[in-house]
């Protein structure tokens, strides 16, 4: 510790011993007395600064302490952090996983209830080309005649079947060869200079159905609808539809209008005309322009009509007669000399054949077949033909 | 001079002080922040943790009700269809689509007739041509005054579905037997005979609320009382039942029915049909019948051979038949 100045000596306070002499006066004794006074009150101030010096010391010392402590939380506050840092990052992370599993789980969910709904046919129609055959009835203009189109629709009992290229199709006439030799699965042909290794596939024809579907179109009515919502009152919207359908080029109140129902919500109306037959007009249409507040619009229309669904039987589509060849291998020979080849095979009951009722092979591309109903009769009930 | 050293070490730590409680205040909220982070989210993973357990029993669900979740079981399980190939062609077009055979009813408004030529070219030809004089010979009078009218012709485009969705629902209590055998007994009994057969337990059936054969065929529809007899049953497959002196062998299906969803109609042209308009009521209908035939069977009147003719006098209404053209 460093005191500011250097330690008295005794010797140089001038204090040595004397022994008090009588002579020495009070005067001298008043000088002694003042020294040792002032000397007791030096040593309280340096007792003083000392204590100060000390508290002044620990202060500093504790201050340190402090500091040295809070280094140590801080330290320790690092470390928690990173604690914490790495935890958030694992249930960060689990969070992640989590949400994955959800989505694959909903997934999931969402593929089995939609096979759920396996029950449910989405499909696209064939095209139909009409021709008129013959007058049904006639009738007298009296007559209710609402001049709608009633409609019947049957499931056609025709499956189509894509046949590829080294396949080929065999109709038997007995059910119990075509099962023999579709258990027995793999046969050698003998393809003049060559054999080759065919296999019989079991089919996978799928669902099919029975049904009729029963459509009547009305002849007075027609759908309209993407109706913009205008800030008019109903009432009035319903007056300027009646208003834009009503107008024709043509025949003079062919459009005359019977009653208009509108519903804002929706933004679609139905119009019914008043002479059956009016809603022919439309057929083809699908756009219909709409003036209104200044502004034109085109609203969609469509046919207005009903249907339900009769007699409705899906059933499972099986082959009995008719098996698949699969794998004859691709040659030059010809494609009619390749199948009169299969067909001998398959007629040879040593083969494990039987008689053959039709046969189709592709060495190239791909062939597009019906499959009909199996009803017994040997010749195509389509075209008559065998 | 010990008292400055002093002093400023002092000074110095109690600067650095503050600033430690200062970052300390500021961690503080970082910890309270991070505590809060944290806690948010192990209360979303527990959350999460619960939707998955969830989730993953309803999927188990699903799963057990294997029957009709496995498209192949279902499939197997319905009436069969026999199919055979018999050289029958087909359009590439039509690989994935459902066929369907029409039948239609169309009006036909009093001052018209419909004509079906048999080649599509002749049609097309009347149409774009669009307006006919066709001559009338009027009996009484006399050559000079041929009488003549004009119609016109136009196409005829009906509405046919373009796509239909069908929703399969299978009754719970149903069941739809086949495979029954042609026996001699008339079928009354043999309903008799099913319902005492499917309402013995032992036969895993129980009681019958109705029974009736399917329009048209040799299947018969049998509703019980109760839920839950049905679905063993179909899931069996098959059972033999015992018919007088035999015992058969017959197959057990579910019960379906259905209903459209969706619908959609576009129209669809006539290839070979034309419609003639503005016919005037001047001549009885035989006798305009022949004379719309004479006219368009005429090839110099670009006319051809014709299939099919009819006529609406003014003042009636008809009903026409629209079937497939098969060309």
């Amino acid at each position: 510790m460093d005191v500011p100045s250097p330690p008295l000596s005794l010797q140089d306070n001038g204090f040595s011993l004397v022994s008090p002499d009588p002579r020495t006066s009070k005067e001298e004794m008043e000088k002694l007395r003042e020294e040792l006074r002032m000397w007791k009150n030096r040593v309280k101030e340096a007792e003083t600064v000392k204590v100060d010096l000390l508290s002044k010391l620990s202060a500093a010392d504790r201050a340190e302490k402090k500091l040295t402590e809070q280094r140590e939380q801080q330290k320790h506050r690092r470390d928690r952090m990173i604690r914490w840092e790495l935890e958030l990052f694992l249930l960060r992370q689990e969070n992640t996983e989590l949400r994955k599993e959800i989505e694959k789980l909903k997934e999931d969910l969402e593929e089995h209830s939609s096979q759920d709904n396996l029950l449910e046919i989405k499909k696209k129609v064939a095209e139909m080309k009409l021709k008129f055959t013959h007058l049904k009835e006639m009738k007298h203009d009296g007559a209710e005649m609402d001049m709608d189109t009633h409609c019947v629709f049957g499931a056609a009992t025709k499956v189509p079947f894509r046949l590829n290229q080294n396949q080929a199709l065999l109709t038997f006439e007995d059910e119990e060869v075509a099962l023999r030799l579709t258990k027995r699965s793999k046969h050698c042909v003998n393809l003049d200079d060559r054999t080759a290794n065919v296999t019989v596939k079991p089919f996978e024809l799928d669902m099919g159905f029975q049904f009729e579907l029963h459509v009547t179109v009305s002849g007075k009515k027609i759908n309209v609808s993407d109706i913009p919502e205008l800030p008019i009152p109903e009432d009035w919207m319903r007056d300027k539809l009646e208003l834009c359908f009503y107008r024709t080029e043509q025949a003079k109140g062919e459009r005359e209008i019977e009653n208009v129902t509108y519903n804002r919500g929706t933004g679609t109306a139905v119009i019914t005309f008043l002479k059956p037959g009016a809603s022919y007009s439309f057929v083809g249409y699908t756009e219909y322009p709409f003036c209104a507040e200044e502004r034109w619009f085109f609203l969609s229309v469509s046919p207005h009509f009903d249907f339900h669904l009769r007699r409705f039987q899906p059933h499972c589509r099986v082959s009995k007669k008719t098996i698949l060849l699969k794998g004859i291998s691709d040659v030059e020979e010809d494609e009619e000399s390749v199948q009169d080849m299969i067909e001998i095979h398959f007629q040879k009951p040593s083969n494990g054949g039987g008689e053959i009722e039709e046969i189709k092979y592709i060495s190239r591309g791909a062939a597009y077949v019906y499959f009909e109903e199996d009803t017994g009769n040997a010749t195509s009930e389509i075209t008559g033909h065998s | 001079m010990a008292k400055e050293a002093a002093e400023q070490r002092t000074q110095e730590m109690n600067k650095e002080e503050l600033n430690n409680i200062f970052e300390q205040q500021l961690s503080l909220d970082g910890d309270e922040e991070r505590a809060q982070q944290i806690s948010a989210i192990k209360e979303e993973n527990n959350k999460l943790k619960q939707e998955k357990e969830i989730l993953n029993n309803k999927l188990e669900e699903l799963k057990k009700r294997a029957f009709w979740n496995d498209p192949v079981m279902m499939l197997s399980a319905l009436p069969e269809k026999k199919m055979i190939f018999k050289g029958l062609t087909a359009n590439k077009e039509d690989m994935s689509k459902l066929m369907l055979t029409p039948l239609i009813y169309y009006p036909v408004p009093g001052g018209s007739a419909l004509i079906t030529f048999e080649e599509a070219e002749v049609a097309q030809r009347i149409i774009q041509k669009r307006e006919h004089t066709v001559e009338l010979s009027c009996g009484e009078l006399e050559e000079l005054d041929q009488c003549r009218m004009r119609v016109q012709a136009v196409p005829v485009d009906i509405l046919l579905p373009s796509a239909l969705e069908i929703r399969m629902t299978h009754s719970r209590r149903s069941i739809l037997v086949s495979d029954l055998p042609d026996l001699d007994i008339s079928k009354e009994a043999l309903l008799d005979k099913l319902e005492l057969f499917f309402s013995k337990t032992k036969n895993g059936g129980s009681e019958v609320e109705s029974r009736e054969f399917l329009e048209n065929s040799l299947q018969v529809v049998l509703t019980f009382t109760q839920d839950g007899v049905a679905e063993p049953l179909i899931e069996r497959g098959h059972i033999e039942m015992p018919i007088g002196k035999g015992k058969y062998k017959i197959k057990i299906s579910p019960c379906m029915s259905g209903d459209i969803s969706n619908l959609q109609l576009q129209p669809s042209r006539c290839p070979t049909t034309v419609l003639l308009l503005g016919i005037p009521d001047v001549l009885s209908e035989e006798s305009m019948r022949d004379a719309l035939e004479i006219h368009f069977q005429k090839a110099s009147r670009g006319g051809g051979e014709v299939d099919a003719l009819a006529y609406v006098p003014a003042g009636r209404t008809g009903v026409a038949e629209f079937v497939e053209d098969t060309g």
